[in-house]
């Protein structure tokens, strides 16, 4: 560091004032790491600082060597703050910063770079991370610091530089609001080497797979910092608001005027919300200029600082396509007060093998589109993605041997069956989403008539193509969806008479058709149907998907009408 | 008749519902003679019944033994009496409340004869059935499917 006198008076001043020396390079803007790191180096700066203000030992003389600043009485900390809004979060479990809640505390970070080379705190963290278990080969590391260091920052180098007294160009920079490093890169410095030496993995800022988060919290002493902005910030606030308007009406107008006065007033006496620690406010706040400032001192509470070490592994995603091979198997879990509806559930069964190996902390299923519990899915089945929420042990495991492993488990119990799966990322989601609006779809159901059928108006049927039908909401969803109509297309039928009443339907359809309606016709609240067509009384009594196609054109057609002997039904 | 009401909890990821979702499924051991047999329970009234369906609406008409179906004379015209009120989004907000003796429709036969057919449950109106516009015979041919008067949805507790 380039010492001049103006710095050293300075440096002086908040070292009087109680802050640590990682503070105070961090005020200074120091960039070179090692500077952080050697705290040997702290003695030699502080005889140099000593040396330009006259008096060598005098910094060095009251030197408190476990804590990086000046040695000052250890004050108490307070009890929990009761008063915090309930709006902010309080959930800790485990403290390991709790051991450092009576040091001498840094006026500024409240001890969070003072403690962090302690070795039993690294053990303690390490020890949190490694009861995890989770598997990996780097990480990225995140901090987030309690927004509250700022002000108190802020408020402590105005104060010393007015007391000062001088008007030096680098107190100028200095004391502009964003100049100084900000304290989470500082704790990123010193930790990663700390931690990565303790894992005994590298720590690699753009490897995002594994990443270590630290949050120091320190609630009440947010809270009680920002409070004392509250009145100073909402005059502004009037003000500007006051000549936003005034702008926006070209008020010349005394009556305007008193309106928006009143109007003013009206929202001064509205009850006035407390003024909370958020990104926003601190904004605000660093917009003051010096003089504004001036009045705010740094209030003197004693709340422990908290920290919550969270980790998380990168989701990972399988996809594949799904075949359904008996009906009554829910798509994800149906549970009605903690009893399951159907026993089996796609979701379950696809994804049982996959959380035993990667051993996520949750999973999603997303799928194409869905069918009703009582419709098999067969042919070439519908796309699925199973996302595998922070896998624990999915580093090793992202391999085809991994995958094929779990389709043949999934296969082995007949139920649901998957086609060969494959890793992918979020992009999978514009896919499904496309699949399920965009996919023409083949369905294979057992019809009953009223009447003999005639066999004339099937063959007329036969000849259907892109017949537009207008399907109301069905009453069976009606509950649950939007009441209008939709215009779907009959892309093309196949009707085989099985006898005189019994018809083997077969339906080509655009994405979304409600076929059970089509056939039965929802009491007539879906025209035209098949009730229609064949002039008779038509009802339902089981239905297949049998086919998924990607768009329509001449040749899905031609394998459409052919799908009787590609299935093999015999009637 | 075998009807559960049923309600499901799903967390799916695809922007659907989170609402109750009541499903009879199509069961080839358990084939019921009509659709409105499988899917509601009948209750009627002297004239007129209401079917409540599995997930709770209501579907409403005139029954078999009303005089317009009984009677010989064709219906010359029926009068809507209330205003059509269009409701929106899943929760069906907007639609018209009534009680059940709420007149619904007037019903002019050929040979002179008017009949009102009231709503036959409390609640709102989500649809009147627009085919007795186009099919007016509906209500006397078919009164217990097809020729249905409207769908209410139930006061929510």
């Amino acid at each position: 560091m380039q010492l001049s006198e103006s710095k050293a008076i300075l440096f002086n001043k908040l070292y009087e004032r109680d802050v640590c020396i990682r503070c105070i390079l961090r005020i200074f803007k120091i960039t070179e790491i090692s500077t952080y790191r050697d705290t040997q180096q702290f003695i030699q700066l502080l005889f140099d600082v000593g040396k330009m203000i006259g008096n060598e030992n005098k910094l060095v003389e009251e030197y408190d060597f476990l804590f990086y600043k000046r040695k000052a009485a250890i004050q108490e900390c307070d009890v929990q703050p009761q008063t915090c809004h309930s709006s902010l979060k309080d959930q800790f479990i485990k403290n390991p910063f709790h051991t450092f809640d009576k040091i001498n505390k840094c006026v500024i970070c409240h001890g969070i770079l003072q403690c962090l080379d302690d070795q039993k705190f690294i053990a303690l963290l390490v020890d949190e991370i490694q009861q995890k278990q989770y598997s990996y080969e780097a990480f990225k590391f995140q901090v987030k610091t309690p927004i509250g260091c700022q002000i108190r920052q802020q408020i402590i180098v105005n104060q010393c530089i007015s007391e000062i007294g001088q008007n030096d160009p680098i107190y100028e920079y200095i004391s502009t609001p964003n100049f100084a490093t900000d304290i989470k890169i500082c704790v990123k410095w010193i930790m990663c080497c700390l931690l990565s030496e303790s894992l005994k993995v590298p720590s690699d800022p753009n490897d995002d797979r594994f990443q270590i988060c630290l949050n120091f919290e320190n609630i009440g002493d947010d809270v009680k910092q920002f409070e004392q902005f509250k009145q100073k910030i909402q005059e502004i606030d009037d003000e500007t608001w006051e000549e936003k308007i005034t702008k926006k009406l070209k008020m010349n107008d005394p009556q305007l005027k008193a309106e928006t006065h009143n109007r003013l007033l009206q929202k001064k006496n509205q009850q006035s919300q407390p003024f909370l620690p958020t990104q926003n406010n601190l904004e605000k706040i660093c917009k003051l200029n010096k003089t504004q400032i001036q009045q705010f001192k740094i209030v003197n509470v004693n709340y422990a600082v908290k920290l919550e070490v969270t980790t998380s592994y990168q989701n990972i995603f399988i996809k594949g396509n799904y075949i359904k091979l008996g009906r009554f198997i829910s798509q994800t879990p149906w549970i009605i007060d903690g009893n399951r509806i159907y026993e089996e559930s796609i979701e379950d069964l696809v994804s049982s093998e996959a959380c035993k190996i990667f051993k996520p902390s949750s999973v999603k299923f997303h799928s194409g589109g869905r069918e009703d519990i009582d419709v098999r899915m067969l042919g070439n089945g519908r796309p699925f993605a199973i996302e595998l929420v922070d896998p624990h042990q999915g580093l090793q495991n992202q391999s085809q041997e991994i995958l094929n492993q779990i389709e043949s488990q999934i296969n082995s119990q007949h139920i649901v069956k998957v086609t060969p799966l494959s890793f992918t990322d979020a992009s999978i989601f514009g896919d499904l989403k496309n699949s399920e609006t965009n996919k023409v779809k083949a369905y294979c159901c057992v019809v009953e008539c009223k009447n003999v059928v005639n066999v004339d108006l099937i063959q007329q049927a036969n000849q259907i193509k892109d017949l537009i039908i207008k399907q109301k909401t069905p009453i069976r969803v009606l509950h649950r969806r939007t009441q209008m109509i939709r215009d779907k297309i009959i892309h093309s039928l196949q009707i085989n008479q099985i006898n005189d009443k019994w018809l083997l339907v077969y339906v080509l359809s655009s994405a979304g058709t409600y076929i059970k309606e089509f056939i039965h016709s929802d009491l007539d609240r879906t025209v035209p149907n098949l009730c229609s067509i064949l002039q008779n009384e038509c009802d339902i009594y089981q239905l297949d998907v049998i086919k998924l196609y990607e768009k329509i054109d001449e040749n899905v057609i031609i394998n459409f009408k052919s799908l009787n002997n590609e299935c093999g039904s015999h009637i | 008749m075998q009807q559960e009401e049923e309600e499901q909890q799903q967390q799916q990821q695809q922007p659907q519902d989170q609402d109750d979702d009541l499903m009879i499924p199509l069961n080839v051991q358990s084939r019921l003679a009509e659709f409105t047999d499988r899917y509601f329970v009948k209750s009627f009234s002297e004239h007129q019944y209401v079917f409540q369906h599995s997930n709770r609406l209501y579907l409403s008409g005139i029954n078999k033994n009303h005089p317009i179906v009984q009677s010989e004379s064709n219906i010359k015209e029926i009068e809507f009496l209330q205003k059509e009120q269009q409701v929106k989004g899943k929760k069906k907000k907007g639609g018209l409340k009534v009680k059940s003796d709420t007149k619904m429709l007037k019903v002019h036969l050929e040979n002179g004869e008017t009949y009102e057919i009231v709503a036959g449950h409390d609640g709102y109106i989500i649809e009147m059935n627009e085919n007795l516009q186009r099919n007016k015979q509906y209500l006397k041919q078919y009164p217990e499917s097809k020729g249905f008067v409207c769908i209410i949805q139930g006061c929510r507790k």
